[in-house]
């Protein structure tokens, strides 16, 4: 080889180098990782039942002719890298319960519609039966965007493609699972606040990847880079790229760990979106199981995010959420399309068959997906219930621990409801307010309905002293396992009015109902009845973690058994009372020093010595 | 032993990731080869493996060639696949990616021998070993690989490209 040759081959090395460095991935952190999951559960095998197992080794032989056609005689790595055992993969797992078909509906394409702060959401729209390719699929999806009028998008969304600068003209160019896109533009996009932008590239990159077998799209105007406002587009991007959260989706799997013996339990579900909090899809399963104790143990669960395979499935969509649980029936086992952004279609198997739940045989839901959003999950009780969030508001979502309420730039009154879930450790959630200046007014925390992974739902009431009004900001967070510092810390601006509350109220000398008196009739009666005051500071740890009748007793305080039977509202007078808590004893501590919420305490049953 | 793990996963993931996107074009299919390497070199033992990072790149390479073999399988059964086209005019946002997309349309093996010489910086000697192949059969393929870049008339053009 010449040294010319040698010297140009080496520009050319150097310039692939370049490139292959140059390329934005989407990093999964190491606690995401199979790696991870693999060290944390080394001995826990996923236990499929046989027809799971069959189907693996099936696959395993479909796929051994590829192997060895493509390892041909080579040893080394291959060679002392271990054989493949037939303990399947989640992945592997999942594609073998025996799909209930939903006609995939090819021609009906999916368009997307934005909205403010938060993902796009897909519906169906028009006819695609004139177009025979991809590359015509995409571009009429498009071009369908262009022309769809504001009055036929969703209440709560908008067309921002509607009556702007594309008005048709598309080039579609197909590599693997890139397109390539040139959009014809006459004029520069109309951006009319910031937010457009993202809503704009959101719309097209969403609609573009509608498309089977595509994931990415490399969008570019006139043959030149996009630009949408102040937005530069010189990538190809994914739906992952601009659905706005800090992160996806933990690619992989939650366990609840329970017991694999059969209950002969009964699942029912239900799914809801936007209800909760915008954005948000919940899917429920609950059983008809209530309380939990050695003798009745709830069941063993896990929901697993995996890629949709679309040339087997085109109706899941490019994701799949996999909920399996054990030992239980759902006698409605059925596949249903709902087409929800972001529920596609979930659909109900059981490997059980239609008779008794059995201990390996899971019954499973399917989740089919627009994207692999931010998902977590929570454990309730009495009844047991198994929670599966999906994607929320972006502002107020960490990678374990969403806050649902309050609202970013919500007006509240001095005492406010935080919400959310969490996967934290002890089930403890931290909060506190600051002012418009920066101080810390009031902090505390609460404890979720269960701890650490799988997680759980939280519900608290904070307050903040009268002098604090207009601009403040509530921070949510867990504490460091390390230093105990703020980590996964959820900002959330926020409005205090200035009157309301109890600086408004007039202070009850007395209850206005005893406590001593319940069961509440009804919740209204609930929430006017002042439960528990505590006078003087209480130690945060101790609010927590000892035991309520001997701080009562430090602190000569008269306390009250609450029914313990009921799911009771329980909230200082005068504070507004916004959503069910899961707890079946709920206690509040409220300083009566300065009326501030110092925090709440949730259980299973009466505290001790509760009179 | 945990914390060597994660170690080895944090230093080495982003760089696999990227060669094995570079090499397939397909980021999900890159991302499950890497995470499966990473298993695999679990499984097979931290203590008897050489070079970390070289052993990830072969285990993974193989595993993602082994994932587009059953990919292709799988869209023969599409019914509408639409063919590739091409057109020069449309890349101008593009002069990597192009530069990749001419890597992925080299043979596999040329493919894998390309990143691990010129983005892992591997020596002949070392790629031999790793992928089993003889060592002068590693300069041969590289030079068949190189060539072929050149004789898809984007090579020069994009390599200056691509270094600015």
């Amino acid at each position: 080889m010449s040294d010319e040759i040698e010297h140009e081959d080496g520009i050319l090395g150097t310039a692939l180098s370049r490139a292959v460095e140059s390329q934005p991935v989407r990093e999964t952190p190491f606690e995401g990782s199979r790696l991870a999951e693999r060290l944390v559960h080394p001995r826990r095998s996923f236990a499929v039942p046989a027809l799971a197992a069959a189907a693996a080794v099936v696959l395993g032989l479909t796929l051994g002719g590829a192997l060895l056609a493509g390892r041909g005689s080579q040893p080394g790595p291959v060679a002392t890298e271990p054989m493949p055992t037939l303990a399947p993969t989640p992945q592997v797992a999942f594609l073998t319960p025996a799909p209930t078909p939903v006609a995939p509906s090819v021609l009906r394409p999916t368009i997307y519609a934005a909205r403010e702060d938060l993902p796009p959401v897909g519906v169906q729209i028009g006819d695609l039966s004139g177009t025979r390719v991809a590359q015509d699929r995409i571009g009429a999806r498009l071009t369908m965007l262009r022309a769809w009028r504001p009055r036929d998008v969703p209440i709560g969304s908008t067309n921002l493609l509607w009556n702007n600068s594309f008005q048709g003209g598309v080039r579609v160019n197909i590599e693997g699972d890139l397109a390539k896109i040139d959009l014809l533009i006459e004029q520069p996009w109309t951006v009319t606040k910031p937010s457009d932008d993202l809503g704009i590239l959101q719309q097209l990159v969403y609609t573009a990847t509608e498309e089977r077998g595509i994931r990415r799209v490399l969008f570019t105007a006139n043959g030149q880079p996009l630009s949408i406002g102040t937005r530069l587009v010189d990538r190809a991007l994914s739906r992952e790229d601009v659905f706005g959260y800090s992160q996806a989706g933990r690619i992989g799997t939650v366990r609840g760990f329970g017991s694999r013996q059969a209950q002969q339990r009964t699942a029912t579900t239900a799914l809801s979106v936007d209800e909760v909090v915008p954005g948000l899809a919940r899917f429920v399963v609950t059983l008809d199981q209530r309380g939990i104790g050695p003798s009745d143990p709830y069941p063993d669960w896990d929901v697993t995010l995996v890629r949709n395979d679309e040339s087997l499935r085109p109706d899941f969509g490019k994701w799949r959420l996999v909920v399996r649980v054990y030992g239980v029936l759902d006698r409605t086992t059925v596949a249903r399309r709902l087409d929800q952004s972001p529920v596609r279609v979930i659909e109900e198997t059981s490997l059980a068959g239609p008779q008794s739940p059995t201990p390996d045989a899971p019954i499973i839901y399917q989740i089919g997906l627009d994207d692999a959003r931010p998902w977590r999950t929570a454990m309730l009780f009495d009844p047991v219930r198994i929670l599966v969030d999906i994607g929320g508001p972006p502002q107020t979502i960490a990678a374990n621990t969403a806050v649902y309420g309050p609202r970013p730039g919500q007006t509240v009154s001095r005492m406010f409801a935080i919400s959310g879930v969490a996967s934290a450790f002890e089930a403890h959630v931290s909060w506190r307010v600051r002012d418009g200046s920066g101080r810390i007014v009031s902090s505390f925390g609460t404890t979720a309905t269960n701890c650490c992974e799988p997680g759980g739902v939280f519900e608290t009431i904070a307050g903040v002293p009268e002098s604090v009004v207009g601009r403040a900001t509530l921070e949510v967070f867990q504490a460091s396992g390390r230093d105990g510092g703020p980590v996964e810390l959820i900002a959330i601006p926020l409005e205090i009015r200035p009157t309301g509350g109890i600086a408004a109220a007039p202070r009850p000398a007395q209850p206005l109902f005893s406590p001593t008196r319940g069961p509440y009739r009804t919740q209204a009666e609930a929430i006017r009845a002042a439960t528990y005051l505590v006078r003087g500071p209480i130690d945060r740890q101790e609010a927590q973690f000892t035991s309520f009748a001997r701080l009562a007793k430090e602190h000569g305080v008269r306390t009250y058994q609450i029914d313990p039977d009921r799911e009771i509202y329980v909230v200082f007078v005068g504070a507004p009372i916004e959503a069910p808590h899961p707890c079946r004893s709920f206690v509040k501590v409220i300083d009566a020093s300065d009326g501030i919420d110092r925090g709440t305490l949730c259980g299973d049953g009466p505290w001790p010595g509760f009179r | 032993m945990a914390t060597e793990w994660r170690e080895l996963y944090e230093r080495e993931y982003a760089r696999l990731l990227r060669a094995l996107v570079a090499m397939g074009g397909d980021s999900q299919a890159a991302e499950d080869s890497a995470q499966e390497a990473f298993v695999k070199a679990h499984l097979h033992g931290l203590e008897g493996i050489e070079r970390p990072g070289a052993w990830l790149l072969v285990t993974a390479t193989r595993e993602l060639f082994r994932h587009r073999r059953r990919l292709r399988v799988e869209r023969e059964r599409w019914a509408q696949r639409p063919a590739i086209e091409t057109s020069a005019a449309f890349d101008v946002a593009a002069d990597r990616a192009d530069l990749l997309s001419a890597l992925r349309q080299l043979p596999e093996r040329q493919r894998a021998v390309v990143v691990a010489r010129f983005y892992y910086g591997l020596s002949y000697e070392e790629i031999a070993r790793l992928f089993v192949i003889r060592s002068g059969t590693v300069g041969a393929t590289l030079h068949q690989a190189l060539t072929k870049l050149r004789q898809l008339h984007i090579a020069g053009k994009l390599s200056r490209g691509a270094m600015r």
